[in-house]
C-alpha cells in the first residue's frame, strides 16, 4: 500500500545510523528483517524479539543483525516507526479529531501485539538509559500534539468541538487518554472499549454544530451512537 | 490503598531480616522518587540502591517482586482513600495527585515500568497487581463520578464506570507525555480542561 515509497522514506531516516544506507541490496534485506518483525510483534508480542530470538527466527546470525540494528532499542523503534508508516490512514490532515483516533483506536484493536510494542517504548522511553526510544518518543508526541491541535481548530471552526475549551489541551487531552485506554485495554479487554469511551470523550467535548445534528462523528456507528446522541441532550439541557 | 499480604511476605522469620528488607525498601522508594532509575534493569536498581546484588536477590528474588513491593510501599505512605475523599471533584483528586506525583518523577516511571511489563506475556506478578489496581481504582472513581452525577455536577446519563476509565487513562496518558516533554506539557493544567468537558453544561 504505502508500499515501497514509505518504507525507503523510513529506511532513509533510520539510514542514517545504518552503515549499508545507498546499497539497495543492503535496504533490501533491512526491509525483509522488518517485515518479519512486524509480524511477529503482531502474533506474538515484544516479549518474544531480544535481538537473539529474532535472529533466530530470521534464520540470520546475531551479528547480522546487529549490523541492521546495533540495539534492541533501535530495532523496536524501526519495528514502530515502520507499523506506523504502513498504516494507510493515520492521523490525516482533515476530519474530526476524535473519530480520527476511535478510528486508529479499533486498527489496533486487531494488533494488540503492537499497541503492547508502543506501551513497551513508551516506559522505556522514560526509563534512564534507552536514548533512541526516549528521542524517537519524545519527537512522536512533539509531531502528535502539533498535528491533533490543528485538526480540534477545525473542528472548532466547523462547530463539531466547543470552542470555550484550549484547542491544545484538547488534542493533549485526546493523546493522552487514547494512550492510557488502550493499555487499560491490553489489561481488561472485557471491561474497557476504547472506542466506547473515546465516543464518550467526543460527546463531552461536542460543540453546538455536533450536538444540533448528526454529525459525521457518529454516523458510522453502531447503535450505541444514537443512545450516545440522547445522552448530549438531556447532558446540555 | 490497602497493602495486601503478599507485600509482606518477608523471607525471614528474624526480625532483622524484616527490618533490613524494610530499610532496603525505604532507600528504594527514595531512590526512584529522587532520580530516573533504569526500572527494566534488576541490575541498574541493585547499583542505584547500593546493595549487592546478592543481598537484593535474597529479599526480592526478581525484579518484579521489588518493583511492586517499592510502589506498594510509596502507595500505601500516600494513602489513596483519603484524597480520593476529600477532593472537590474526581478530576481534582487526580490533579492533586499528579502535584505530588511531579516531586517524584522516579515513581511515576516506576509505574510506567509496572504497566509496561504488565501488558507483556511472562510478567505474571506484575500483570496480577497492575490489574488489580486498575480494577480497584476504577471502582474507586467510578464511585466519585457517581456522587457527582448525584449532585449534578457531571451528567447523570453517561457511564459513570467508562467516566472514571477516562479521567485514569488522561491522568496516566499525560503524565507519561509530561516526564518525556516538561515544558511542554502541563498535567494540571490540562486535566482542569478535562474537568470542564466533564462538568455538565449550563443552557447559557
Amino acid at each position: 500500500m504505502s508500499g515501497a515509497g514509505d518504507e525507503s522514506d523510513a529506511a532513509g531516516t533510520e539510514g542514517d545510523r545504518s552503515p549499508r544506507r545507498g546499497y539497495p541490496k543492503g535496504r533490501q534485506r533491512r526491509a525483509q528483517i522488518l517485515d518479519r518483525m512486524i509480524a511477529m510483534v503482531a502474533a506474538r508480542g515484544v516479549e518474544a524479539s531480544s535481538m537473539r530470538s529474532v535472529a533466530d527466527a530470521l534464520g540470520v546470525s546475531h551479528t547480522a543483525l546487529r549490523h541492521y540494528f546495533p540495539s534492541r532499542d533501535e530495532l523496536l523503534v524501526a519495528v514502530y516507526r515502520e507499523h506506523d508508516a504502513r498504516e494507510t490512514s493515520g492521523i490525516t490532515t482533515a476530519g474530526p479529531a476524535v473519530a480520527q483516533m476511535r478510528d486508529s483506536a479499533a486498527r489496533n484493536r486487531s494488533v494488540p501485539g503492537l499497541v503492547e510494542l508502543y506501551t513497551t517504548l513508551s516506559s522505556d522511553a522514560i526509563q534512564g538509559g534507552h536514548p533512541v526510544a526516549r528521542e524517537f518518543m519524545t519527537e512522536r508526541f512533539r509531531w502528535l500534539r502539533s498535528e491533533v491541535t490543528k485538526l480540534v481548530a477545525a473542528d472548532q471552526a466547523a462547530g463539531r468541538i466547543r470552542r470555550d475549551l484550549d484547542a491544545r489541551s484538547i488534542a493533549t487531552l485526546l493523546i493522552a487518554a487514547s494512550d492510557g485506554l488502550q493499555a487499560q485495554w491490553l489489561l481488561d479487554p472485557a471491561v474497557v472499549d476504547t472506542e466506547r469511551i473515546l465516543r464518550l470523550f467526543g460527546r463531552l467535548v461536542a460543540g453546538a454544530a455536533d450536538e444540533a445534528s448528526a454529525c459525521p462523528d457518529t454516523v458510522a456507528t453502531t447503535g450505541t451512537a444514537a443512545a450516545a446522541r440522547t445522552d448530549t441532550d438531556t447532558g446540555s439541557s | 490503598m490497602a497493602v495486601e499480604r503478599g507485600a509482606e511476605r518477608a523471607r525471614a522469620p528474624y526480625g532483622k531480616s524484616t527490618e533490613r528488607r524494610q530499610q532496603i525498601l525505604d532507600s528504594a522508594i527514595e531512590i526512584f522518587a529522587r532520580e530516573g532509575v533504569d526500572a527494566g534493569s534488576y541490575r541498574s536498581v541493585a547499583a542505584a540502591i547500593g546493595v549487592s546484588h546478592t543481598a537484593l536477590r535474597y529479599y526480592f528474588p526478581t525484579r518484579e517482586e521489588l518493583l511492586i513491593a517499592v510502589y506498594r510501599a510509596h502507595e500505601h505512605r500516600e494513602d489513596d482513600e483519603e484524597w480520593l475523599g476529600t477532593a472537590p471533584s474526581p478530576v481534582a483528586a487526580l490533579q492533586e495527585s499528579a502535584a505530588r506525583n511531579r516531586a517524584v518523577p522516579g515513581l511515576v516511571k516506576l509505574y510506567a515500568a509496572l504497566v509496561s511489563d504488565a501488558v507483556q506475556a511472562g510478567h505474571l506478578a506484575s500483570r496480577a497487581f497492575i490489574g488489580r489496581r486498575f480494577a480497584q481504582i476504577r471502582q474507586r472513581i467510578a464511585r466519585r463520578v457517581r456522587l457527582a452525577q448525584e449532585q449534578g455536577a457531571y451528567p447523570g446519563d453517561a457511564n459513570a464506570d467508562d467516566i472514571s476509565s477516562l479521567i485514569i487513562a488522561a491522568s496516566d496518558g499525560l503524565q507519561l507525555q509530561w516526564l518525556l516533554d516538561p515544558d511542554e506539557v502541563d498535567v494540571e493544567k490540562t486535566l482542569a480542561v478535562l474537568n470542564a468537558a466533564l462538568a455538565t453544561r449550563d443552557a447559557s
